[in-house]
């Protein structure tokens, strides 16, 4: 498995897209929506401000233990035993990754798509197509996904344009009038999702410039962050939130409302085919990152020999672990958050502190410091961070003035999308700078920056 | 349980794991038992499948049993 592999960073950035993403559009917003109302479209932003802090002890780790993989350093920091425990841990986690994607989407194609099919020659087919891909390696997927994500985003976005004769903004006001409380858990819930990033973890054997890492990692959450948000805004412009709250598949429903034109009837099947190849990338992420797992405890990482195997486990688990779709969307919407923050949170803390510790007086630098590049990407990080936080405030702000005047919520709005926009444009040039100092730095004389 | 898939399902297990006999002897014995774990997993829950798995087992509420608390929680704080 360790042979040299061009995954470079837009791919990077584009394969947490993909992983965090597509698995919500199944059936995550709805709890979203029931919980926060008309203002559910502000609940990206602290699970974003989570992935960030993931993605962030991830390029620590790359920085402390180049060429580990995250069940490899945990098998370091804590011995055979105790990290033992914790990779099984890790691994169940990501098991359930698996288990509630393959479910979920096998029960979303039965129910809307293919009714006669039974479900576990559904649920076998695509356990089959993963397992075709448990042969490669993530460069495959990345390249594939290079093709599917951006149209996937585009589709996301032109939503708003094809739905525009359905929407009415006034389904989304008066805004912010739900409760500051219900705004903090709606944001709460997402977090279950955001933590997929994790998976990426399995692949940090394959990083070699950690701040690179970093960057395009946050360039794809944030990339998340403002695609979901733009998907809950025309959600709740088409449908309100009454309707769109009692959905099982809110965006599925949500894309049968295009009505563009009298001869162009069932515009969901093109989007679906668009959305159904990303959604599979994400799926197959999850298994490599599984049989990555599995390789570490089997002593080597050549995870070909556990393919069939854990292929065949994952069909008759999922079935066994979520009979049905409803099981499946009241843990995505309460248990998952719960995991996350009572498992992955700690783990993730712990890493920091250890590679804290570790990377002590150890600068690195891809940039010049004093160089025009160097003060262009400073401003680009900065204003980034900045704008994130200014989501925040924003919200503190407009939650202040509710009461006393009903144009405070709509600059809310307004001020609230163009921070996104501008964190989304300043992520990808602080992601490009940095690309430019590698290559300036004669780093990587090969065209990308991860191998395997 | 659709009969179409098990009876393909079945079929592909037992071969796979007839691949895995006749491969055995080049593997490093660490790999053997974590094939081993898993096929033994695979045929434990593909024989609980064949009950009337959500009344005898429920093994949605094992892997849901936060959610209810959780849901609990949530609408007291709101």
């Amino acid at each position: 498995m360790i042979h040299k592999q061009v995954v470079n960073h837009r791919q990077i950035a584009w394969l947490v897209g993909s992983v965090l993403m597509t698995g919500m559009m199944i059936n995550l917003l709805r709890s979203v929506v029931q919980v926060a109302r008309m203002d559910a479209w502000f609940s990206q932003i602290l699970p974003i401000f989570y992935a960030l802090f993931i993605a962030y002890v991830l390029s620590g780790l790359v920085e402390a233990y180049p060429g580990k993989n995250i069940f490899e350093i945990l098998f370091i920091i804590g011995g055979k035993w105790i990290g033992g425990a914790i990779n099984l841990l890790i691994l169940f986690y990501i098991w359930i990754i698996l288990a509630i994607d393959i479910k979920g989407v096998a029960d979303f194609l039965h129910i809307s798509l293919l009714p006669t099919t039974p479900l576990e020659v559904i649920l076998l087919v695509f356990v089959l197509l993963m397992m075709y891909y448990g042969k490669t390696s993530l460069e495959v997927a990345a390249r594939v996904n290079e093709f599917y994500f951006p149209l996937y985003f585009i589709m996301c976005i032109s939503l708003y344009f094809l739905l525009g004769n359905e929407y009415n903004v006034e389904r989304l006001e008066p805004i912010l009038t739900s409760s500051l409380d219900r705004i903090v858990v709606s944001n709460f819930l997402p977090i279950g999702v955001y933590g997929d990033i994790f998976l990426i973890g399995a692949f940090l054997h394959a990083i070699v410039e950690p701040r690179l890492f970093y960057a395009a990692m946050k360039h794809g959450i944030i990339i998340v962050g403002f695609g979901t948000t733009i998907m809950l805004l025309v959600l709740l412009g088409v449908m309100g939130f009454i309707i769109a709250g009692r959905l099982n598949f809110p965006i599925y429903i949500l894309v049968q409302q295009i009505h563009v034109t009298d001869f162009l009837d069932r515009v969901e099947m093109i989007l679906f085919s668009v959305w159904f190849p990303a959604f599979t990338i994400k799926v197959i992420v999850a298994y490599l990152a599984f049989l990555v797992g599995v390789g570490s405890f089997g002593g080597q990482r050549h995870y070909n020999t556990f393919n069939a195997p854990c292929g065949w486990f994952i069909v008759v688990s999922s079935i066994f672990g979520f009979p049905n779709v409803a099981h499946i969307d009241q843990f995505i919407s309460y248990s998952l958050p719960m995991i996350v923050l009572v498992f992955q949170f700690p783990l993730a803390l712990f890493l920091l502190i250890h590679v804290r510790r570790k990377n002590k007086g150890r600068e690195q630098s891809l940039i010049p410091e004093g160089t025009k590049l160097y003060r262009f990407y400073r401003s680009m990080m900065w204003i980034t961070t900045v704008c994130l936080s200014g989501c925040v405030i924003v919200i503190l702000i407009g939650d202040f003035f509710k009461d006393k005047s009903a144009v405070g919520g709509v600059v809310t709005a307004v001020v609230y999308i163009a921070l996104l926009i501008l964190a989304l444009l300043t992520s990808y040039g602080e992601m490009q700078a940095l690309n430019h100092g590698k290559q300036k730095l004669g780093r990587a004389k090969q065209a990308g920056s991860f191998r395997q | 349980m659709n009969r179409i898939f098990l009876i393909f399902f079945v079929s592909m297990l037992l071969l796979s794991f007839g691949e895995f006999i006749l491969k055995r002897k080049g593997m490093d014995g660490r790999q053997q038992r974590v094939i081993v774990i898993f096929y033994t997993l695979t045929i434990a829950f593909l024989i609980a499948l064949q009950f009337q798995y959500y009344q005898v087992l429920p093994t949605s509420n094992v892997m849901n049993f936060l959610s209810p608390h959780v849901k609990r929680w949530v609408d007291q704080f709101l």
